[in-house]
């Protein structure tokens, strides 16, 4: 900054008061434009924010607040709807699968497959993309969350992967969420076994 | 005169609205908005936009700014100022980077309780109070690179709440400290800027106290609304 033009101890001139505003307001003006606008709204009118990889950010936060807006709104006309119910076996054995249902998720898209589970049912399960990674959050949540209510987390991260049990911490549904972040569309094939209700796609 | 500290009035009141729009982490049938949300569905190393998270942290970090105001408002040699800023940066930088590296995370509201309590120091320090209950003023720097210290810690207590992935943390990580002091950087300019209009002003002299006391009060609101929400029930 431009307080160094003064003597020892002196205050700055009004000359350097003045042009130290000016280049401050010109900096929060570009910074607005050129920053803080790609990566809150996804929005690039200067074309600084893809320079900077910052329009990415924004557009997946926005489209975030579009999903949790979708959710709330679901919520509030009255739960979850079912898709559709993967074709459940009647004798369920132990250490057996049960379920296998194979979802395509196109780029940026997100999917949910849960178990209805029983609070203490233990199932296990595998799933496996065809190749790319996806994001994946794997977490419960009781029949009618609270207004919000944060879902029991199991486990989350990138993978193309993942195998182990699932002991269903409260009645409600329990499963998998996962997002292609890829530009190519990625098939993802849960496997599910042990105790538990149903497995159905949430929409 | 009354433009200069109105001047001063409005800044605040920028930096409260600022500070209101912080977006918070909306929660949602597993959807996990705002950042927090952007952080987990994305891996890898992405310098810019933890550059990005971390300059807006401190911006948008109204207790962090109130620190520095009353660190710098009786500073005006800028070799003062970047021998404060230099300390403060040192303390967190340390906090930051080790704490979020070893995993320590601190309850959120205790944390903010501490850096709320350090704007009450530095306030009283300014009033001169401490120096008459001590009968000699406490080393301000020491006292900087303390709450430095302290400041790092809440830092690395919001890292930690990102859920980071191991892939391409220390990079990130050290992205994240540089957007900070870059943010640091940007609202000291303007607190300055701010500042200096009114130090040029006969209100400086008389307001300063008055200043000052508002600052004590500030820092004493956000120790006892920190520690509420700490006690309250409904935080797990």
């Amino acid at each position: 900054m431009s307080q160094s033009s003064g003597l020892l101890g002196a205050l700055p001139s009004t000359r350097t008061l003045a042009r130290a505003s000016l280049a401050a307001i010109g900096l929060a003006a570009l910074l607005t434009v050129g920053v803080v606008l790609p990566a809150e709204a996804g929005r690039d009118p200067i074309g600084l924010g893809a320079v900077l990889g910052l329009t990415e950010m924004g557009r997946i936060k926005v489209s975030l607040a579009m999903e949790a807006a979708a959710d709330a709104a679901m919520d509030a006309a009255g739960g979850t709807g079912e898709t559709r119910n993967a074709a459940a076996p009647a004798n369920a054995q132990a250490n057996r699968w049960r379920d296998s249902m194979t979802v395509t998720l196109q780029p940026n898209q997100g999917i949910e497959l849960k178990l209805a589970m029983r609070k203490a049912e233990k199932a296990f399960y595998e799933w496996k993309t065809d190749g790319a990674e996806v994001y994946h959050n794997t977490h419960g949540e009781p029949p009618n969350p609270p207004k919000g209510f944060a879902a029991h987390s199991y486990a989350k991260g990138t993978a193309k992967t993942d195998t182990g049990d699932l002991v269903a911490v409260y009645d409600g549904m329990h499963g998998w969420f996962w997002r292609n972040r890829s530009a190519k569309a990625v098939r993802v094939t849960l496997k599910t076994g042990g105790e538990y209700l149903v497995l159905k796609e949430m929409k | 005169m009354t433009p200069s500290l109105s001047r001063t009035r409005a800044t605040a009141a920028l930096l409260a609205i600022g500070a209101s729009l912080l977006p918070a982490v909306a929660w949602a049938h597993g959807v996990t908005a705002g950042d927090k949300g952007y952080i987990m569905e994305t891996f890898g190393i992405r310098i810019v936009p933890f550059i990005y998270l971390g300059a807006k942290h401190m911006v948008t970090g109204y207790d962090h700014l109130l620190f520095l105001f009353g660190v710098i408002f009786y500073l005006y040699r800028l070799k003062d100022i970047g021998v404060y800023v230099t300390l403060f940066a040192l303390g967190h930088s340390i906090t930051l980077i080790a704490g979020v590296l070893a995993g320590v995370s601190i309850n959120v509201y205790l944390i903010d309780a501490i850096i709320g309590a350090s704007v009450a120091y530095k306030a009283l320090d300014n009033l001169g109070v401490l120096a008459k209950w001590f009968g000699r003023e406490p080393d301000p720097r020491a006292a900087t690179i303390v709450f430095g210290l302290c400041h790092g810690l809440g830092l690395a207590t919001k890292m930690l709440d990102f859920e980071l992935a191991k892939d391409g943390l220390l990079p990130n990580l050290l992205a994240f400290n540089i957007g900070v002091e870059i943010g640091q950087f940007l609202a000291l300019s303007v607190i300055l800027i701010a500042i200096s209009y009114w130090r040029r002003s006969t209100t400086f002299v008389r307001y300063a106290k008055a200043a000052n006391v508002v600052l004590l009060l500030s820092g004493v609101a956000l120790v006892v609304y920190q520690l509420n929400g700490y006690l309250s029930p409904s935080q797990g």
